[in-house]
């Protein structure tokens, strides 16, 4: 009794290899939405208080479009929003290597790195070059390399 | 007067004193720039994205070509959307993710017609609508 206990498991990943195996191919299921439509949804969801619904979304839209840096950036918003800062300096760097002058990006960054509190050389490098590149944002990004000089002083 | 005029003085110098060295002089705090939408699409609710979803299955020419054997055209069912509750739409929209992008295989096929099955029974449902077996 106890062996077949310890074979089920063996066993059943057999069956399913088996039966991967069998099918001339893996279908794979619609999902209806596009990158950024999954993108939109999230900040909707993240708008709403709904974390977790509005991270799967951000998931499903890098899962679609791995270059959209939008949902990287929201992603990464998510994860410093929950106080983890190196999985959220991830998101941005990442998103930055696909869009090097993506204001959001660089100036979140700049935080995330400030909010460690370090590599403030770089961090005040790039809240230099979000304020130089400007936009509607331009407060929110004068603000932190205000505070990242501050911090270096 | 006198003592009116010594105390607003006072309480100007102190509070214009507090401004230049407490609040002006210190930084203002970093911020993250908050999340984003691309712009590129119109959904600003979960209930927009579950009707494009759905939209999106209704384009489904077998799907469609079963609703119209059941007596119900897609035009009727895009029309009674906008009057389901949220709750409707969802569980719509989530049957409608089951639909396989491809169906060319027999798998596929198998797969698109169970979920057609369920998505046209749940369609008849929304509208009030019995199917009767003779």
């Amino acid at each position: 009794m106890t062996g077949w206990r310890a074979a089920r498991r063996p066993a059943a990943a057999l069956a399913l290899l088996a039966l991967f195996a069998g099918c001339s191919r893996f279908v794979i299921l619609n999902d209806p939405l596009t990158a950024a439509e999954h993108n939109d949804l999230g900040v909707a969801y993240e708008a709403g208080g709904k974390p977790e619904l509005a991270k799967r979304e951000y998931r499903a839209a890098l899962k679609r479009d791995p270059h959209l840096v939008r949902a990287r950036v929201n992603l990464g918003n998510l994860e410093a929003a929950a106080g983890r800062w190196q999985p959220a300096e991830g998101c941005y760097r990442r998103a930055l290597r696909d869009a090097p002058n993506d204001a959001d990006a660089l100036n979140n960054l700049a935080v995330a790195l400030l909010r460690q509190g370090r590599s403030l050389a770089e961090a005040e490098s790039l809240a230099t070059r979000a304020v130089a590149s400007g936009g509607e944002r331009d407060s929110v990004y004068r603000a932190t390399l205000s505070e990242v000089r501050a911090a270096r002083r | 007067m006198r003592r009116f005029r010594g105390s607003l003085g006072f309480w100007t110098a102190l509070f214009a004193l507090t401004w230049l060295f407490a609040l002006d002089a210190a930084p203002a705090l970093a911020g993250l720039a908050s999340s984003r939408v691309t712009g590129a699409t119109a959904i600003v609710s979960a209930r927009d994205a579950d009707l494009i979803a759905v939209q999106r299955a209704l384009e489904n020419k077998v799907l469609a070509q079963k609703l119209r054997d059941y007596g119900v055209a897609p035009g009727e069912v895009e029309a009674r959307l906008a009057s389901l509750t949220d709750a409707d739409l969802h569980v719509l929209a989530s049957s409608s993710k089951g639909l396989p992008s491809g169906g060319d295989d027999a798998l596929g096929t198998i797969i698109a017609l169970l979920v057609i099955v369920v998505l046209v029974m749940v369609i008849l449902k929304l509208m009030d609508k019995k199917v009767v077996i003779k």
